[in-house]
């Protein structure tokens, strides 16, 4: 340390980025999100990629979803992304030596890309699948089997299989939060589907917590099986079941949840009114009508 | 009291319990407690002048609230207060933060290192690798066939392939 002469003379300590503190880098390129260290941070200089590379830390959590496709998971179109998101998630499962704990992407996962996963870690606790499309049934059930300390399952417009609750249920039964939602109602093989997916989930998730079905076919018999089946489901999502009815029955069925979220409307569903929803007609109040 | 002395000389008298908010200084006042009066000195080497003097400030600003920090217990007005403070006192060049980063590190003070790395990370988001070296003065030192091997870029918008 050689003295500096004063507060004006430039420190002598500090400028120097690459030697920043490891513990400081680290927090940095967490903070920063997978895809930025990736894309950029991780490879400014030696040491920083140093870094990049050998903390496997930094890998637990990929989350391949809010940094490529802002935040509702549309494609945002960013002039820097030249990345290949199939090469750099592998990218990012090899850094993370084994030590991955959570999984998120959306759009371009692949089955051999969760196979790729699968061969290099067994610790997988939170899986999140948005709408990718070349993602087979088969693929997310052998992934499942692969991955028995999965606690969290989120699959959105995934695809469709009769058997794919049951088996994921079977092969995780740690699982405490489910979500397996969907937004093409008159998708074909939806239709046909009704309380398979409801009494897989019935049969074999019995430590289930949380729920989300949303658009899904389910009827009345499924959700009384799920709600018969998992006696510690605490929250549950049956927005866009439009074959659930939720009259007095199942009411008293679900008040021992804590939330239920159900669009189902009926007379007795609360609102004291024909419009389906809470109305508040001061809200229209225009006042006072000589104004007009 | 206690005296702290910068790297340049520089001399800051403070508070032992403010002060003590730094984990290390906390630690060596224990050891030396009971003793001379010259031990309650202590050199803080590594750190410029001017760290010490934002140091003190974050401290000072902290110490008026200590428990509630602890204790989250911090009313909502309060905690947006503080919030607010604390985004001004992190509004400030990225060398300044690199030297806070150290001197909070050094001196093991975590909420000023949590602050000023989230801070660092702000400014490094959405930028490619040139920008932030450039940022942060670090000159890129990879020959080109090394950055090729690094990053999997295809030199095209990733979606071509899938849809063509």
């Amino acid at each position: 340390m050689e003295g500096g002469e004063g507060a004006e003379g430039s420190s002598t300590f500090g400028r120097n980025w690459e030697e920043l503190a490891r513990d400081a880098l680290i927090l940095i390129f967490l903070k920063l999100g997978t895809m930025e260290v990736l894309r950029a941070a991780g490879s400014v200089c030696r040491s920083w990629r140093k870094v990049a590379t050998e903390e496997p830390v930094l890998w637990r959590k990929i989350n391949m979803i809010d940094e490529i496709y802002g935040p509702y998971g549309d494609v945002v179109f960013d002039p820097f992304l030249v990345i290949d998101p199939v090469k750099s998630a592998r990218l990012a499962i090899d850094r993370s030596g084994g030590q991955l704990e959570e999984f998120a992407a959306a759009y371009f996962v692949n089955d051999d890309l969760l196979r790729y996963l699968c061969d290099r870690t067994n610790a997988l606790k939170k899986l999140v699948l948005i709408s990718n499309t070349n993602l087979s049934a088969e693929a997310i059930s052998e992934t499942a089997k692969r991955q028995p300390l999965l606690e969290e399952i989120e699959i959105l417009e995934g695809p469709f299989s009769k058997k794919l609750t049951e088996i994921v249920g079977t092969a995780c039964p740690r699982l405490k939060s489910f979500k397996l939602n969907n937004t093409f109602y008159d998708d074909e093989e939806a239709v046909i589907l009704n309380d398979d997916e409801a009494l897989g989930i019935a049969k074999t998730m019995h430590q289930l917590r949380h729920l989300e079905l949303i658009g899904n076919r389910l009827t009345n018999e499924g959700l009384t099986a799920i709600l018969d089946g998992c006696p510690h489901l605490e929250t549950l999502d049956i927005s866009s079941c439009f074959d659930v009815k939720m009259d007095d029955d199942m009411d008293a069925r679900c008040a021992r949840l804590k939330t239920v979220r159900s669009d189902y409307l009926s007379d007795s569903d609360g609102f004291d009114n024909d419009y389906g929803c809470e109305f508040d007609p001061a809200f229209f109040d225009v006042g006072d009508r000589d104004d007009w | 009291m206690i005296t702290l002395i910068s790297s340049d000389k520089r001399k800051f008298h403070v508070l032992e319990e403010v002060a003590n908010q730094s984990l290390t200084i906390r630690d060596v006042i224990e050891d030396r407690r009971g003793r001379r009066r010259a031990d309650r000195i202590i050199l803080v080497t590594n750190i410029n002048s001017k760290i010490p003097e934002k140091v003190i400030v974050y401290w000072l600003r902290h110490f008026l609230m200590p428990e509630e920090i602890a204790h989250a217990s911090m009313s909502h007005k309060k905690a947006e207060k503080l919030k607010k403070w604390e985004a001004k006192f992190f509004d400030t060049d990225i060398d300044t933060l690199n030297d806070l980063i150290l001197a909070a590190d050094s001196l093991d003070i975590p909420s000023l290192f949590d602050g000023a790395c989230e801070k660092v990370s702000d400014i490094l988001k959405n930028r490619s690798a040139e920008e932030v070296g450039e940022i942060s003065k670090i000159e890129n030192e990879f020959t080109h066939e090394e950055e090729e091997e690094e990053i999997p870029s295809e030199n095209a918008w990733v979606w071509r392939n899938e849809f063509a």
